[in-house]
């Protein structure tokens, strides 16, 4: 036994999960460490809402084991996980007051009544709500629902916070504020946390680590910054930020990939696979410039269009690679870069793709 | 590691891997199928089986049948009964679509009053129908005598089929209005607008957009006027003279003749129909759920002169119509004697001189009409709940589902006779073992009136608790299961309060109903307990057409009032959900 294992909170060990014969779940393993919050994201339909289910007991899966502090937890009903559960429409008794609401788990254990009113106004005071007690669900604005949600889930101190797609009805400012206060509470209790999303800005500045669901299956585990920077496939590479692809022959001797008469230089830490490839960059790793800049990957662009976004400018170029073919390219450059250059639609501009951006995939069948 | 934790896993407390709640809940699903079979399923195989049997108990196959076939008295009552159904239909449903129109399309003034005049029919028992056409057409009727003899007077000829089909469209008509206002409210919006949009004409707007949009509320208004029709005994049994019907032959086979056996086989007979009706308006049914959950636009009416002037004459004159048949009863039933001595007072309230029970009658039939709201409000909520909450358990709960509606399918008589097979049969015989009845006590008591009202009005009820349900979030159960708060404390602290207003609509529907009916509860009263519309019944057998005019507006008064206390407390819950919902 090591001591990374004893640290292992939760364990999701080769869960399955079928609909009659439909998989929703196929094999998914991760495993948690006290106090880690874990983000689910993944496209509709790919089995984020089953899995997040199946830690909680609320459907069972058909194979394979979840162990809570190391008990298997597999065949317990939900009542006796020790779970709080936030859903997406929150789930608000209508009839009961917010307080009656956050109360409403703690009535069993707490008999006096002045324990659990001290008990109640902590839990309103922890998500902010000290003021909002008495009024009903629909009285509150959609944020602070979210909060009597959150402190309802929280009363009965659960071994384990699981969150699905909490935020998604909320409007965009009262959602970005949220996302900070959820992270705070759950850091400050310590709380293991669990949150099922569809937005990936909201997986990749709460989470300690994101796992991407696809299809029922794990197809990556990791820090954002690591799911960012490393993606293991294209598809998470295309699902987290955007990702230019081409397709195309490696040579690994030289550490270069081919297309056409195009070779792009590739300095990267991959280990071989075979010949296919598929090769790939960011938009915002991508430089242009207008000056007759020389070198390896620096390639001669046709520039279609130049796109105003705010904060960056969206570069649409094509990149011939011989026998007049072309292959589409997006580069996001700052504003400071767009001025500089002076690049235009229409126009002609080199595109640097810097060897140590470039990520290399297995070509998928 | 791993063994570590299997060890761990191996020795947890069996408690903890137990979900109590769910094998509760499970056990209690089983036990509403349990007793759906038991009170439907059984009685019905009993009352097949009881036809295909001889009067002396020996299996004859479908002797019954081909004797049944061959009596031209009895074929007779098909052709009878299929015609005078289909003609109320077609009245009923074309009154019913235009008077619905008027009140989700127009803007005429009075809605409410129309609504609530249209609806009176509901609360009284189908032989006032038939008694108060006697005192309006029939041989010395206000008409038929032209007033007293103040005008020339003219006969329709009402006892026959003419009598049944008036009688029957007073009964049906509400509830056809009903079922196409519910309809041609949902209808969207924007579907008007294009058909406008691109110029075509009324006629063509109503052809290619109106009717298409209600056509599931249409066959379903069809089906229920003609179930109705089709298997109401009590107009018939007044105003149908020698004019013979399935109904009306079921009980004259039993009651007359004490033939059970030819009365099983009428009921069977009478059952095909229904049960196909049943099956068409379930497909239709199923199609329009898809249709309602495309989010679509209130239709909002636009003033038009010309129709709105239309459909106000049109609504008054239906609703005098309505409120002047009403009104001939509750004067006739005034009357000392009618048509010679016209006199007010309330002689024929007294019921003396009269069989059938009088106000014992009355007040049985209201405490019947009570334990019915009570008992069978309880248990078809609780049974909607289980049903419509639980998680898993799919085959159960459909099988549940199912025989939760099929009721739909089954007329009150159909239902009183297979009772007094069932709960009558001292015991069952299957290959030499015999079982004896365990509800064999029930037979003639309150309990198995007020078990034969809650059956025959389960599937109604049921629907609606159902679909009150589906409008509360479905993870209520599962936020107070992630809690450890037991699901019965939920249904009492939340479910319930949420779902009052559709529980006070369902007693309402219970009691008022109870109150009415006749056609179960004529095969299963005895003689200790006569009830108000069994009683109205035999008066009108027994000539004392006054008396049973009297009794059947105690009966729609009680229905009034309850309807009132019923609007008074919904108005109260109302208010009590405002304080939820006032932001
Ligand atoms: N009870 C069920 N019976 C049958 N199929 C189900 C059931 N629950 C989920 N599924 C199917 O399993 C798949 C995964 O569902 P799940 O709800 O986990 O998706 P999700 O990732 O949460 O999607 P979304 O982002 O839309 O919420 C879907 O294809 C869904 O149709
Ligand atoms: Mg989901």
């Amino acid at each position: 036994m090591t001591s990374t294992e004893s640290e292992t909170y939760l364990s999701v060990e080769r869960v399955t999960k079928r609909f009659g014969a439909f998989t929703a779940l196929s094999d998914v393993s991760f495993t948690a460490r006290r106090g880690e919050f874990l983000s689910i994201l993944g496209p509709s339909g790919c089995g984020k809402t089953t899995i997040l289910r199946a830690v909680a007991g609320l459907e069972p899966q058909d194979e394979g084991v979840v162990r809570l502090k190391g008990r298997d937890v597999s065949t317990m009903p939900v009542s006796k996980r020790h779970v709080g559960i936030v859903f997406q429409s929150y789930a608000l008794f209508p009839n009961l007051s917010a307080r009656d609401n956050v109360a409403y788990g703690l009535r069993k254990d707490l008999k006096d009544r002045r324990a659990l009113a001290e008990r109640v106004d902590k839990l309103l005071a922890l998500v902010g709500l000290e003021a909002a007690g008495n009024k009903y669900p629909s009285q509150l604005s959609g944020g602070q629902q979210q909060r009597v949600a959150l402190a309802r889930a929280l009363a009965l101190s659960p071994d384990l916070l699981l969150l699905d797609e909490p935020l998604s009805a909320l409007d965009a400012q009262v959602r970005v504020m949220l996302r900070a206060e959820i992270r705070a509470l759950t850091q400050r209790l310590g709380m293991t946390t669990i949150m099922v999303t569809h937005d990936q800005e909201e997986a990749m500045t709460m989470a300690d680590r994101i796992l991407i669901m696809n299809q029922g299956r794990l197809v990556q585990n990791g820090s954002p910054s690591d799911i960012y920077e490393a993606p293991a496939s294209p598809f998470v590479a295309s699902f987290i930020g955007s990702m230019n692809f081409v397709s195309g022959d490696m040579h690994w001797d030289s550490r270069t990939f081919h297309r056409g008469n195009l070779s792009v230089k590739i300095d990267r830490d991959v280990s071989p696979f075979g010949k296919e490839a598929v090769a790939a960059i960011r938009p915002e790793d991508i430089r242009v410039s207008t000056n007759g800049e020389a070198g390896p990957n620096v390639f001669e662009v046709e520039v279609d269009n130049v796109e105003y976004r705010g904060p960056v400018y969206r570069v649409t170029m094509r990149l011939p690679f011989g026998g007049g073919q072309t292959l589409p390219l997006v580069a996001d450059i700052t504003a400071d870069q767009a001025r500089r250059t002076g690049v235009s639609g229409r126009t002609r501009a080199k595109a640097i793709l810097p060897a140590d951006r470039v990520h290399l995939f297995r070509a998928e069948a | 590691m791993a063994q570590a934790n299997q060890a761990a896993g191996a020795a947890l407390p069996a408690a903890d891997t137990f979900d109590r709640e769910l094998w509760l809940k499970r056990a209690l699903i089983l036990l509403v199928s349990a007793w759906l079979v038991a009170v439907v399923i059984l009685p019905l195989i009993q009352l097949l089986s009881k036809s295909l049997f001889d009067n002396h108990g020996v299996f004859v196959g479908l002797a019954n049948y081909v004797e049944y076939f061959t009596t031209p008295e009895l074929r007779r009552s098909i052709g009878n009964s299929v015609f005078v159904s289909v003609t109320t239909t077609v009245i009923s449903v074309t009154l019913g679509f235009l008077f619905a129109y008027a009140l989700t399309r127009t803007c005429i003034p009075l809605k409410g009053a129309f609504r609530g005049l249209a609806m009176m029919p509901l609360f009284a028992p189908t032989l006032l129908n038939g008694i108060a056409l006697i005192y309006l057409f029939g041989r010395k009727g206000l008409i038929t005598r032209g007033f007293f003899g103040a005008i020339p007077g003219f006969d329709i000829g009402l006892y026959g089929s003419t009598g049944i089909i008036i009688s029957e469209v007073i009964f049906t008509f509400p509830q056809a209005m009903l079922i196409l206002s519910v309809a041609l409210r949902m209808t969207d919006a924007r579907l008007y607008e294009a058909s406008q949009s691109m110029g075509a004409s009324r006629l063509r707007t109503f052809l290619t957009v109106t009717l298409p949009g209600v056509k599931y509320g249409l066959i379903s208004a069809i089906f229920v006027c003609f179930i109705l029709a089709f298997t109401d005994f009590g107009a018939p049994k007044v105003v149908g003279g020698q004019y013979n019907i399935l109904a009306t032959d079921i009980y004259k086979q039993v009651i007359g003749q004490q033939n059970f056996t030819m009365g099983a086989v009428v009921s069977v007979v009478l059952l095909i129909p229904t049960v196909l009706a049943f099956v068409v308006d379930r497909i239709a049914q199923r199609r329009q759920v898809a249709l309602i959950q495309a989010k679509s636009v209130p239709l909002t009416p636009k003033p038009d002169k010309q129709v709105d002037g239309f459909y106000l004459a049109y609504c008054s004159f239906i609703s005098l119509l309505i409120l002047a048949f009403f009104a001939t009863a509750a004067y006739a039933s005034l009357v000392k004697v009618w048509p010679y001595k016209l006199e007010l007072g309330l002689w024929h309230y007294q019921f003396r001189g009269t069989g059938g029970g009088g106000y014992g009658a009355f007040f049985n039939s209201v405490r019947m009409a009570c334990y019915s709201a009570v008992v069978g409000t309880a248990v078809t909520f609780f049974s909607a709940y289980l049903i419509e909450k639980s998680r898993g358990m799919r085959a159960l709960r459909q099988t549940s589902y199912f025989l939760s509606i099929l009721p739909l399918a089954l007329p009150g008589l159909v239902i009183g006779l297979a009772y007094i097979f069932f709960f009558n049969a001292p015991g069952w015989t299957f290959g030499g073992i015999t079982i004896p009845n365990p509800f064999n006590w029930l037979y003639a008591t309150m309990g198995i009136l007020v078990l034969s009202n809650i059956v025959h009005f389960y599937s109604v009820s049921f629907l609606t608790a159902t679909t009150a349900l589906k409008q509360l979030d479905k993870e209520f159960e599962t936020v107070s299961e992630s809690l450890g708060v037991p699901f019965h404390i939920t249904f009492f602290r939340v479910t319930v309060p949420v779902c009052l207003p559709a529980i006070l609509e369902i007693a309402m529907y219970y009691f008022v109903n109870s109150m009415a009916t006749v056609s179960a509860v004529i095969f299963l009263y005895s003689a200790d307990i006569p009830l108000a519309s069994v009683a109205i019944a035999n008066m009108d057998d027994a000539g004392d057409i006054a008396p049973a005019c009297a009794m059947s507006m105690l009966v729609v008064l009680a229905n009034v009032a309850v309807r009132l206390l019923y609007g008074l407390l919904t108005r109260k819950v109302n208010r009590r959900t405002q304080a939820w919902t006032r932001r």
